[in-house]
């Protein structure tokens, strides 16, 4: 929609270059320009986030700073600045056994895949990037393009604990996509549609239209589908693939510097991208929850990413409350206990249907 | 023999046999002396129990030193005097620097000095000091636990030379064996049912000196709870004692360290390597006359690094 | 690259690794996640403290005794002491056996908390192990208040203490206990009891008690598997038999008894213990009494050996002195109570999951300083 409206905007604002090319190239390019800031903001945002969400929880202070000087920032405001700046100053260190097309592929890999999802999230009835009728369809399938970087990046390292953590986080991504779609599967059945605008419109009048007050099935499936994308963003109690104590630092092991950086972003920039999903199909996307109060489309911006991250905040926080699960734990935990579940939440969902007409 | 006399011929008894001769040298009456004498000739041929010891003088049969705080009230100034002498000449230094009074502490060990120049004659030890001046609360209470290992020394040593005749060799408060029938004497000390060592407390090696490296082995059962020390002596020149880290699992790490330290081999055990230094070292370390490697992969190693840039 | 051959896998975990509580280099055999066969190879951390201790006098050895277990450095300085007074035959009095005893059972609860604090870590817990440090930051406060070491104290000395305990430190521990009861709960709650961690430790790496007695397996490893046993009670030294106190054993509650969580809880329960020993010990102490008092002037110990054992926080730490009458040790032997439960890895660790065997390795509690000396 929204390449379409800022498309004909051009048109109405340079008469003289209409129907040219270069305005539907800029047209692409400037929502992509504001994502892409409103990503990096979130993504400063978020490991400040994270930093100080541990400090609570943990009973210290955290990063602090007073605001002047070197410090800092104001309470550590800067600090998330000064780790992606050094990060990126870092020697770039390639080991001399590693396959190295594959060990520069890898971070690449990672990064589109995170980031190509976001293009289908809709943030108001009309800002959306790509409206596609098979949105979140779309965004389950390029997620799983992380799958592959990551196994490059365990086996190109050349280090057995590499290749252990990207054994390990291949198998748990791909079997914990099941129920994530099995969960999904029931809102469809719902919305009766794959795009994520008309499942979003389903869900307007309020907050007691949203999915997951729609029927008992419905917490069911969003608890299932919540702990499938903790487990598909390797967090923990699933983060087995990066286990600082166990593997030394996983699949990452052998990565420095930028890539090291690159790594991580996308683990941030999927938390959200899945914290979105998770909000458009059961938590009524940028739909407000009061019926006719503040629901301009200005707030509906402020709506979705307020849900959204919410949900980051509760992944976060998570993560410093309960220890890791083990490797074939976590399979028994999905194969024998959600893929049963989502199945029978497809089925009581069915037939609720059918019996309220 | 009255009773005192009895009691005074077992103590001295006792401490000839822990190995403190001077003391049943340093006894005034001919006769108690020569009896003690006998008894402990007897006893060491095995032809004679040794006598217990009797309970006031408990403290003094332990074969330790004297405690540093001593009761001397009972004492005159001159019998005192006597009293630090020997005690200084026999030693222990510290009982002479504990006394409170000036003046004794100063006479004492002018003659002391004097004694050991040879100008004046050693003092006889008092009598009374040798009886009270060795008591004290906690010692004889000490005692008793050491006088109980003592006990099951003896009598784990009676069964073993009844089983295996002729492994035991001489000593006062462990079993020295010899090395030949280790292994059989381990395994029945662990099966025996009335000892039951089942616990391997500590090994170490040791280096004696004058050619000789000993193996301690300290036991301990968790059912009886009694504890005793063997000791297995081996010459440098061919230091190979049996592996019992069959009959005791820790014993094969313990003796690997003592390999690593001393050079001792332990036959049968199954991975004899060192354990704490690396694979390719050289020498063993905790013997007195250990000489360091010059370097190790290129790397000086004496204290003094002379090559260290 | 090379073709993958589906054949045993030989991995190191170490020298470097964030759980290996020290330079430990664990080499593993591995089928998969399987594990097969573990081989420690330690010696890294060997500092020739035996070989240091024949060429200083008796008093420069406590020093070196504190830097083998750092993390308990205290109980290392009283195993060294008792030793000594037994050889020597002295007796300290009332007021420093009673310090002694304090000192001891609070490093006993510091180096408690921060075991079972990186026992959860190892898992994956990362707050609880933050917790036990902020109320380990406490006791450590109060030793620096006595001593002015935070870590490594030379404090018991044999005869008496270096310093007496100063003005405020009882009414600074009755504090602190009070406050630090309530925390004990806080952390069983969050960590022993939380589904996921009983999970994985549950069940795993057994060790029973026949396998622990051969393995000269001591402490809270041997009583996990059910042997009651504390030195404490059954051969007690210095004046611990005039308190009371409990020993916790192994139940097998959440699973098999001398599993992993076993060998967690009795860590645990043991906090309580010691800090119902230090209120008696401060609630009796004696307010008179001269702590440099039967410090001898020199020691020259006779001639003799003695072997003296006492309970630390790992196990049974035994000193074996030999003495030639001069004043520098002939021969000093430390049998430390980690060198035996790392013994024992091979035996209850072949056969589990590559995360297993971290969280076997976490529930021994050991250091490698003490291991390696």
């Amino acid at each position: 929609m929204t390449v379409d409206f800022i498309y004909d905007l051009l048109n109405d604002l340079l008469p003289s270059y209409s129907g040219n090319e270069l305005l539907l190239i800029i047209a692409m390019l400037l929502p992509f320009f504001a994502l892409f800031g409103f990503i990096t903001i979130y993504g400063f945002g978020v490991i400040y986030a994270e930093l100080k969400v541990s400090s609570f929880i943990q009973d210290k202070t955290g990063p602090m700073g007073q605001g002047y000087g070197f410090h800092a920032g104001k309470w550590g405001f800067l600090q998330p600045v000064a780790d992606g700046l050094h990060l990126f100053f870092k020697e770039d260190i390639i080991p001399s056994t590693a396959d190295k097309p594959l060990f520069i592929l890898a971070p690449f890999l990672i990064f589109i895949g995170m980031f190509v999802g976001i293009i289908a999230i809709p943030f108001g009835e009309a800002i959306i990037i790509s409206d596609m009728n098979i949105g979140i369809f779309y965004i389950l399938g390029i997620g799983s393009l992380a799958v592959i970087a990551l196994i490059l990046a365990g086996w190109s390292s050349n280090n057995k604990w590499a290749l252990y953590g990207g054994m390990r986080s291949a198998a748990q991504i791909i079997s914990y996509e099941i129920p994530a779609g099995l969960s999904l599967i029931v809102v469809i059945l719902l919305a009766s549609s794959l795009s994520m605008q008309e499942i979003i419109s389903y869900q307007s009048g309020g907050m007691f239209n949203w999915i997951i007050f729609d029927n008992p099935f419905m917490p069911i499936a969003f608890i299932i589908f919540f702990i499938s994308a903790l487990a598909e963003t390797n967090r923990t109690p699933f983060d087995l693939p990066e286990s600082e104590s166990e593997l030394v630092a996983g699949f990452v092991t052998e990565y420095s510097g930028a890539r090291y950086a690159f790594f991580f972003l996308s683990e941030y920039v999927n938390m959200f991208v899945i914290s979105s999903v998770a909000t458009t199909a059961f938590l009524g996307g940028w739909q407000s929850p009061f019926p006719n109060f503040l629901n301009t489309p200005s707030w509906s911006v402020f709506w979705m990413i307020g849900k959204a991250f919410f949900l980051v905040f509760i992944m976060i926080w998570i993560r410093w409350t309960v220890p890791r699960l083990r490797v074939d734990q976590l399979m028994h935990l999905c194969w024998k206990v959600f893929i049963p579940i989502g199945l029978f939440n497809i089925f009581g969902v069915s037939i609720w249907t059918v019996l309220r007409g | 023999m009255t009773d005192s006399q009895e009691k005074l011929i077992a103590e001295l008894v006792n401490k000839g046999l822990d190995g403190d001769m001077d003391a049943v040298n340093a006894c005034e009456d001919k006769m108690t002396r020569a009896k003690a004498k006998a008894m402990i000739v007897k006893v060491n041929k095995g032809t004679a129990e040794r006598p217990p010891m009797p309970k006031a003088t408990n403290a003094s049969s332990d074969g330790s030193a004297p405690p540093a705080v001593v009761n001397l009230d009972t004492l005159s100034k001159d019998d005192m005097l006597a009293y630090l002498v020997n005690k200084g000449l026999d030693g222990d230094m510290d009982a002479v620097n504990a006394c409170e009074d000036k003046m004794t502490r100063a006479k004492a060990k002018a003659m002391i000095v004097k004694v050991n120049k040879g100008t004046a004659e050693r003092p006889p030890m008092p009598k009374a000091a040798n009886a009270s001046s060795n008591v004290t609360d906690s010692a004889a209470v000490k005692s008793t636990a050491i006088e109980q290992n003592k006990d099951i020394n003896q009598k784990v040593r009676k069964m073993i030379e009844e089983k295996f005749p002729g492994s035991i060799l001489d000593s006062i408060d462990s079993i020295q064996l010899s090395p030949d029938k280790w292994f059989e004497i381990a395994s029945w000390l662990k099966s025996e049912e009335s000892l039951i060592f089942d616990s391997l407390q500590c090994q170490m090696g040791i280096d004696l000196g004058e050619d000789t490296l000993e193996s301690r082995y300290n036991l301990h059962s968790m059912k009886y709870d009694h504890y005793i020390e063997v000791r297995i002596a081996v010459s440098k020149s061919n230091p190979k004692i049996p592996s019992v880290e069959k009959i005791w699992r820790i014993a094969d790490w313990f003796e690997r360290e003592t390999y690593d330290m001393f050079g001792i081999e332990y036959i049968g055990h199954r991975d004899l390597r060192r354990i704490l230094l690396p694979d390719d070292w050289e020498g063993w370390p905790l013997r007195k006359d250990y000489q360091e490697q010059e370097t190790y992969h290129g790397i000086m190693v004496p204290k003094v690094k002379e090559g260290w840039e | 690259m090379g073709v993958i051959r589906g054949e045993e896998m030989v991995l190191n975990i170490g020298p470097q690794h964030p759980a290996t509580h020290g330079v430990l280099r664990l080499q593993v055999r591995t089928d998969g996640e399987v594990v097969s066969q573990i081989t420690p190879y330690m010696g890294y951390l060997h500092r020739c403290f035996e070989k240091h201790c024949e060429n200083v006098t008796y008093e420069q050895v406590i020093p070196f005794t504190d830097r083998c277990d750092y993390l308990s450095s205290m109980s290392m300085n009283f195993g060294y002491v008792v030793a000594m007074e037994k050889l020597m035959n002295i007796k300290v009095n009332d007021r420093v056996e009673h310090i002694r005893i304090v000192m001891a059972e609070l490093q006993r609860i510091a180096s408690h908390l921060l075991c079972t604090g990186v026992f959860g870590l190892d898992l994956g817990a990362f707050t609880p192990f933050l917790w036990a440090l902020r109320d380990r930051e406490r006791i450590l406060d109060l030793f620096e208040l006595t001593c002015g070491a935070r870590l490594l104290y030379n404090y018991m000395w044999v005869g008496g203490l270096s310093h007496d305990i100063p003005v405020g430190f009882v009414e600074s521990t009755f504090e602190f206990l009070d406050y630090f009861e309530p925390k004990v709960d806080e952390l069983e709650n969050i960590l022993a009891h939380n589904k996921i961690l009983v999970e994985r430790s549950a069940d795993i790496g057994v060790m029973p008690k026949d396998v622990a007695i051969s393995y000269g397996v001591t402490g809270p490893n041997l009583r996990a598997s059910g042997v009651n046993w504390d030195l404490r009670k059954n051969d007690p030294y210095s004046i611990y038999d005039r308190f009371e106190f409990d020993i916790p054993i192994g139940q097998g509650i959440k699973g098999t008894v001398g599993d992993c969580w076993d060998r967690f809880y009795v860590r645990i329960l043991e906090i309580r213990e010691s800090v119902k020993i230090v209120r008696q010990a401060l609630a009796s102490m004696p307010k008179d009494g001269d702590v440099h008092q039967s410090l001898p002037k020199k020691i020259r110990p006779p001639k003799g050996a003695i072997y003296a054992r006492t309970e630390t926080p790992r196990g049974d730490l035994g000193y074996y002195i030999e003495s030639d009458g001069s004043p520098i040790p002939y021969r000093l032997k430390m049998r430390s109570p980690a060198f035996t439960a790392l013994s024992v890895i091979d035996e209850i660790g072949a056969g589990w999951l590559l995360s297993d065997v971290l969280a076997i390795l976490g529930s021994l509690d050991i250091v490698l300083g003490e291991i390696d000396r």
